[in-house]
This record gives C-alpha cells, sequence and structure tokens, in this order.
C-alpha cells in the first residue's frame, strides 16, 4: 500500500474535542469586533464621519479653489447639474462668487474642530465633577449635583445666544460657550456609574491594598467608564454642531468670511427660491454629518454594551 | 411613462396657480386696495416719536409740511406754505394756504404751525432727532394764516429741513394727549392725502384716500389709489412668497439678487428710486479703537485702493442704472453735493505696494462692522481686503449695538449705508460724521471748520466751494470711501406704477403710486 493509499484510507479524525475547542467563548475583544461589523449603523455613521473627517483634514489639498477667493463677475453661478453648470465649480459659486464646494469642504474643518473641542472641554468638566461627586459622595455629591441641576435649568440655546450677542461671535467664545454648557450629560451618566462602582469589590479590593483615591480613580473606575463617555460624547457632538450651525446662521456664531455650513445656509436663504442648491448642499452636510455621528454613537453603545440596548 | 393624462391634470394645476397669482393682483387692483409689507411693525405714525424709515413714510402721507422738496426740479415748493420770504439771514416770513382741512374737519390755521414748532423746540420733548429744529429760535403768528419764524443764526438749510421730515400737527388734538406720544397711535389725524382707519403692530396700517385733499402743485398730487394696506411681515423671504403668490403688491427692500429674481417673472415688476441714501466705509484715524495702522494715511489709501467699487456697485447694489458711484459722501439730489477730487482708484497692485511702504506688507487682522442692509458689501469688502493681506472678519451689528460701539470707540471700520434722514442738503453729511465726539473717527480740525463756516452760509456759490473743500480733504485723507448711491428698489406687481426718483429715504410717496393702465 502507498503511502497516498495509506493517506486516503485513514479515518477521520474525531469530531467532538476539535469543535468544543473552536466553539470556546470569543474574547470580549473578539465579540466586539463581531457586533462592529455586523452593525451596519455603526458601519455607515463610522464611514461618513471618516469621509468628512479626510475632506476637513486634507481641505487645502481637496478644495479646488480657496474659500476666500470672490470673484463679483461671476455670482450664483449654477451647480455642475444646473443649465449653467461648469465643473470648475462643482456646487456652483455663492452671492460673492466664491466655490461653494471649496467653503463647504473648510467648513467641515470648522463644524468638526468645534464639535471636537467643545465636547471635550464639555467632557473634560463632566466627567471630572461627575467621578468626585460619585466617589467622594456626602457634601461633595450635594453640590455637584446642585450644579447638575443649575445647568440642566439653563436653556442652551438661550444662553448661547445671549453670550454670543453680548460678547461678539468668535470661534473661541464660541468653542468655550458651548464647552461649557453641555457638560451636564457627562455628569449626569459618570456619577450614577461611579457610585456603582464604588461599592463593588475590584474597588474595595484596592482600597484595601492601600490604594490612593487618584489611583483607584484613574486606573479602576476611569477605564470602565470610556464606553459610557464615548457614547455620550458623539451624542454631545451631534447637538453642539447643530447649535454653532443655528448661531452661525442667526449671525451670532462664525463671522463671515470664515467659511461655516450655518453661515453658509444663511447666505442663501436671499436667494433661496431661485438657487435651493446653495441651502440645500451645506443643509444636506450638517444632515449628513449629524445624523451619522448620532449612529456612530448607538452603534458604539451597541457594540461595547449591547445588554445596555433599548 | 407619464401618461397624458398625468400631463394634462399638471397642466390645469398649473394654469389654475397662475391664474390664482394673477387674479390675486387684479383683485386688487378693481378693489383699489394696495397692500406693502413692511418688515419692521409700526404702531404709530408719529415720525418725531418713532423716526424709523416706516413710520417715516407712513407719516408723509398722512401729515403735510410746510413745504415739500421737488427731487425732480431740485427745489423747495410750497406744501402748506403758500409763499415765504427770507426777511435777513435769520428770519423767515411765511404765508400759510387757506382752506386747509385736517381729517377731522378742523380748519388749518398758524396756530397749528406755531404749536408744532413750540413742541419740537421744547427740551422737554425730549426727542430723539430733537437737534434736527434746534436752529430755531421762535416762531410766532402774525396772522390767522402767517408765521415769522426766528432762527439763532444763520440757516442756510432752513427749508430743505422743514421740507424733511418736519410735519405739522394739529394743536387742538395734538396737546390733548398727556403723553404726547399718544397722539400718533390714537389719533393719527393731520392735513396729508390719506387719513388712518386703523394703525396698529399687529395688523398693520389701513390708509384711506383724503377725498378733501388740496394738492399744492404736481409735486404732491392728489392720490390715485382708495386704500393702502400695510401688512407687517418680518422676513423677506416671506414678502418674496407672498408677492409671487398675489397676497403682496409692494415689497419696500428685498436683497440685491432677489429683486432681479423676482423682476424676471411674468407679473413682477421693479422700479429703481433715486433718493438720498448711499454707502459708504468709514475709517478710524484717529486710533480711537486702537488699530494703529489704520493712522496712518497711506494704510488708509491703500484700502481705498484695494476695493473695485464698480465690482461692488454692479454685483450686491440693488438699482441697475440707477446705481453710480459717488465720489463724495452725498447724492446728487442734495444741495452741496460737489467734489473736485476722487477717492484712490482701484489699483490692488499700487495698494500693496503703499501697504509695504506703510510698513505693513505682511497686512494686520482687521474687524469690519456692518448695519442690516450693508452686511454683504461688508464681507465682499472683506474678500477684497484679503488681496493687500488684510484679515478682515465681518461683524454683523444690530442697530443698538452699531451705536454703543461707535459711542465706545470701537468702530475701526465701519460699512454702512446713510440716508441723511433724506435731508435735500450735505449739512447733515458733515454732522453726521463729525458733528460730535462720539461720532467722530478722524479728529481733523480742518474740515470741523470747515463744517461750522458751510453751516452758516447764507452765499448758495460760496457754501458749495466749503463744502467742496471739505470733501476734497476727506478724499486726500482717505477718511471715507463713498461707494455708490442705494437707491429704494421696490418689487412690485406690474400692475402698479411709480416715478423714479423721490424726497424720500425709505420708499416713494404713497401719493406717487398709481395703478397702471
Amino acid at each position: 500500500m502507498s503511502q497516498t493509499e495509506l493517506a486516503r484510507s485513514a479515518p477521520p479524525a474525531p469530531k467532538g474535542p476539535v469543535e468544543e475547542f473552536t466553539t470556546l467563548a470569543p474574547s470580549p475583544r473578539e465579540l466586539m469586533k463581531r457586533r462592529a461589523k455586523s452593525h451596519i449603523g455603526f458601519i455607515v455613521g463610522m464611514s461618513i464621519i471618516v469621509f468628512f473627517c479626510i475632506v476637513a483634514i486634507f481641505a487645502p489639498f481637496l478644495a479646488p479653489h480657496d474659500p476666500y477667493d470672490q470673484n463679483l463677475s461671476a455670482r450664483l453661478v449654477d451647480p455642475v447639474w444646473g443649465a449653467k453648470g461648469t465643473w470648475s465649480n462643482i456646487f456652483g459659486t455663492d452671492a460673492f462668487g466664491r466655490d461653494v464646494l471649496s467653503r463647504l469642504m473648510y467648513g467641515a474643518r470648522l463644524s468638526l474642530m468645534i464639535g471636537f473641542t467643545a465636547a471635550f472641554i464639555a467632557g473634560v468638566i463632566g466627567v471630572t465633577l461627575g467621578i468626585v461627586g460619585g466617589y467622594f459622595g456626602g457634601k461633595v455629591d450635594a453640590v455637584i449635583v446642585y450644579l447638575i441641576n443649575v445647568k440642566l435649568a439653563l436653556p442652551v440655546i438661550l444662553v448661547a445666544l445671549s453670550i454670543a450677542s453680548i460678547s461678539g461671535g468668535s470661534i473661541l467664545v464660541l468653542i468655550l460657550v458651548l464647552g461649557l454648557l453641555t457638560w451636564d450629560r457627562y455628569a449626569v451618566v459618570v456619577r450614577s456609574l461611579t457610585q456603582q462602582f464604588r461599592d463593588q469589590e475590584f474597588v474595595l479590593s484596592s482600597l484595601a491594598a492601600g490604594a490612593s483615591h487618584a489611583r483607584i480613580i484613574f486606573r479602576e473606575i476611569l477605564p470602565n467608564l470610556t464606553n459610557q463617555i464615548i457614547v455620550v460624547a458623539s451624542l454631545d457632538m451631534a447637538i453642539i454642531i447643530l447649535i454653532e450651525a443655528a448661531l452661525s446662521f442667526l449671525g451670532l456664531g462664525v463671522r463671515p468670511p470664515t467659511p461655516s455650513w450655518g453661515l453658509m445656509v444663511a447666505e442663501a436663504r436671499a436667494v433661496m427660491f431661485f438657487k435651493p442648491h446653495l441651502i440645500m448642499v451645506p443643509g444636506a452636510a450638517i444632515f449628513l454629518l449629524v445624523i451619522a455621528i448620532n449612529m456612530a454613537g448607538d452603534g458604539i453603545r451597541d457594540v461595547t454594551s449591547p445588554e445596555g440596548r433599548g | 411613462m407619464v401618461s397624458t393624462g398625468h400631463v394634462a391634470r399638471i397642466a390645469i394645476l398649473g394654469t389654475a396657480m397662475t391664474l390664482c397669482a394673477v387674479s390675486g393682483t387684479m383683485a386688487q387692483k378693481a378693489k383699489d386696495t394696495l397692500r406693502i409689507a413692511y418688515l419692521d411693525p409700526i404702531s404709530t405714525s408719529d415720525p418725531y416719536i418713532d423716526p424709523q424709515p416706516e413710520t417715516t413714510l407712513t407719516s408723509d402721507a398722512v401729515y403735510s409740511k410746510l413745504f415739500v422738496y421737488s427731487p425732480t426740479e431740485r427745489q423747495v415748493r410750497p406744501g402748506l406754505a403758500e409763499s415765504w420770504t427770507q426777511v435777513d439771514p435769520v428770519t423767515l416770513d411765511i404765508k400759510l394756504r387757506e382752506g386747509v382741512k385736517f381729517h377731522d374737519g378742523a380748519e388749518f390755521t398758524a396756530d397749528d404751525v406755531v404749536y408744532t414748532f413750540n413742541y419740537l423746540i421744547d427740551p422737554k420733548s425730549n426727542l430723539r432727532f430733537g437737534n434736527n429744529w434746534r436752529w430755531i429760535k421762535s416762531v410766532e403768528k402774525t396772522g390767522k394764516f402767517a408765521v415769522r419764524l426766528v432762527a439763532h443764526g444763520p440757516t442756510p438749510f432752513a427749508l430743505t429741513r422743514l421740507a424733511t421730515g418736519t410735519p405739522i400737527f394739529p394743536a387742538h388734538l395734538h396737546k390733548s394727549f398727556e403723553g404726547r406720544g399718544e397722539f400718533g397711535r390714537r389719533s393719527a389725524v393731520g392735513t396729508g392725502a390719506y387719513k388712518v382707519e386703523y394703525i396698529d403692530a399687529t395688523r398693520g396700517v389701513m390708509l384711506v384716500r383724503n377725498e378733501n385733499y388740496v394738492s399744492p402743485g404736481p409735486w404732491s398730487p392728489k392720490p390715485a389709489i382708495g386704500r393702502i394696506q400695510i401688512l407687517p411681515i418680518p422676513d423677506v423671504q416671506t414678502q418674496a412668497a407672498q408677492l409671487m403668490t398675489g397676497g403682496l403688491d409692494i415689497i419696500l427692500s428685498a436683497p440685491h439678487d432677489q429683486t432681479e429674481q423676482l423682476a424676471s417673472m411674468p407679473n413682477i415688476r421693479k422700479t429703481s428710486i433715486e433718493n438720498t441714501v448711499y454707502f459708504y466705509l468709514n475709517m478710524d484715524a484717529l486710533g480711537r479703537s486702537g488699530v494703529e495702522p489704520l493712522k496712518k494715511v497711506e494704510v488708509r489709501r491703500a484700502i481705498a485702493m484695494a476695493i473695485d467699487r464698480k465690482a461692488l456697485a454692479a454685483g450686491l447694489v440693488a438699482g441697475g442704472e440707477q446705481v453710480k458711484i459717488i465720489n463724495a459722501p452725498c447724492t446728487d439730489i442734495q444741495v452741496g453735493c460737489t467734489v473736485s477730487n476722487s477717492p484712490p482708484s482701484f489699483d490692488p497692485k499700487a495698494a500693496r505696494d503703499l501697504m509695504a511702504k506703510a510698513g505693513h506688507a505682511s497686512g494686520f487682522a482687521l474687524e469690519i462692522t456692518s448695519i442690516f442692509g450693508a452686511h454683504e458689501l461688508a464681507e465682499a469688502i472683506a474678500g477684497q481686503l484679503r488681496g493687500i493681506g488684510i484679515r478682515a472678519s465681518v461683524n454683523r451689528a444690530t442697530m443698538a449695538a452699531y451705536r454703543d460701539r461707535q459711542t465706545a470707540g470701537r468702530l475701526p471700520m465701519l460699512v454702512s449705508h446713510y440716508s441723511s434722514g433724506g435731508l435735500p442738503d450735505v449739512s447733515a453729511v458733515l454732522d453726521f460724521y463729525i458733528g460730535a465726539k462720539p461720532r467722530d473717527y478722524w479728529g481733523d480740525a480742518e474740515i470741523e471748520k470747515l463744517m461750522h463756516a458751510g453751516a452758516v452760509e447764507m452765499d448758495a456759490g460760496k457754501r458749495t466751494e466749503i463744502y467742496r473743500a471739505a470733501f476734497d480733504r476727506m478724499n486726500e485723507m482717505a477718511y471715507v470711501l463713498p461707494i455708490a448711491t442705494h437707491p429704494a428698489v421696490l418689487v412690485h406687481a406690474r400692475d402698479v406704477e411709480m416715478p423714479s426718483i423721490s424726497s424720500l429715504f425709505s420708499g416713494v410717496e404713497y401719493n406717487n403710486i398709481r395703478w397702471s393702465r
């Protein structure tokens, strides 16, 4: 009998043990990967965000024109699908003869930058207050709960409008105002989770081992809050981008001629009956980015803690 | 595939909508009611209490003035005054027209004139623009239909001032109100071409033709339209939608692009009306705002050279051929608007060289403040200034914020428009820029001296030369860049006609509007 025949006639390996081996419970990381790959909302949301981030970061290389370059003799040129549209201005030009696509790209920079920065500032404030209140409890917690209640009672848009109108709109003012007005969600979520963690064994054992409060907060509690913070941050960022657009639309946000989506919508109002694309293009960009961030936020929640769905 | 029936339904729907739109206008013509939209609602007809453009426009229809400035003839004509004599540089004798009646039937006499002027010059009246009449020392009745007006000093613009924004009120009614401001809201009675049926910030205003109106001449004719309904619609886009669908007959202030697009529709027209309004750019040459480069005349000239006024006027200012580039901060309608030189012409390369020579080759950051109506122009100017390295941003200020900043010395650059309050005389112009310290961003003693000299010079020729010297100096020092005239462009239904010139800065006299034949 040849070697080949022997191999052919060899009995198959027993199935049981091998199958048991390959179907061992996957690691949490593996599970997250699997859930992420099968979560359509997460994939679509993240793809759109990544697309906008690439456009924003590489705007100087991707934009066909300088967003500030105006040509008053080529105002309100049709987009490429319009009757007199050309490929040199794909989305046409605005009332000052500036390229709409280029302004849209630079506007993405601004929206994302304001969204990220303000959400970060809000996150730092909210997470700090939430952890301190939840961890230490007592009078410290009472003060922090009072601060959260005060903040929750403030109408965000109204306060932002007032501050912007008093101080005059600028990017720095906008970031600070929005950062200081949207930290309450972080604080509420983080405080309640920290209260739960505080009495759990891993924290108690660290305390018993003589770890300092700072070490427990930074090494034991904070890592367990990361997923929830990311979810809250995604929601917060979407809201901040919308408020920035609204303030710029009302003339109290970003100052012209800086390209901003909200400002682009505001400036297009004068010709909305006749050049509707000038409102629709930046409007669609705001819609897409905000919905993508919301989808990605929902996706992160489902992927990281599916038990929390609903 | 689109069926024939579907196409037919669309065609019928389209025709019905068109007929609705057209019939909307036609129906109002049949009812002899003209519908005009105001952006800002008004609750009074009294321009002394509420001197906003809409109130001024309405009051012109309700009240008459002693004199009427005819912009077509460029001269003062009789109104309630029948004739007048300048006795000496400070004394004016006025003979009033007899047989004129107020809307309530009371007779108009010298008592009403004396009462109105005493009210205007009384500091206790606390009027916002009370300075407009401070030159009047006294008014006395010299007969039932004659008055003598005495000024503190020679006042060459007296007649034009009395022909602009100085309506005569009925003494018997006005003094009957404890709070004088109530008169224009509750008892708007004048001698003008239209009577007030109602006036309310929510409902708007209804004006009805005064059948007893006696026209002083073709410069103020009898009204042709029976009723004028004024609707407060505080959004231009809503006004445009109403006009397109036949819900309105006139829009007073549509943006440039919207005006052009609306006027291209078959049932809509536009009329550009020459007036006293113009666009300008003012610079802080005094350094009040702390922007040091603007103190240098080279920098200010470079800024003027970087701005393409023709392109701005052609692209952004509504009014078509009525829009004129101006070389002095005034318009042709105004007495004394002459200048020998012009601002530096558009030359970006020379402007960059001048910036380098002044030590600002890399430019500087600058905030431009603009007011409503000039925001677009300011943004375009910001774009043009980038060409010489100036990183300009635009602060779109409300009127209140603009005044606060002006007083506080926080206006390094202002892009705005000025109407002179409709006064067809340049005395208002100089006073506007440097008449009071909070307004003065130039600190130029020479121009101030010329302003004071012009204000008391009764000889028209000498006065013109004084103002010419002042305007020449403004251009030399590049304090202000006059940009272009700013005609009132009314977008209206095709059934409406109106003249293309007006003594009002906010529209056109309502008794000059008529239905087209």
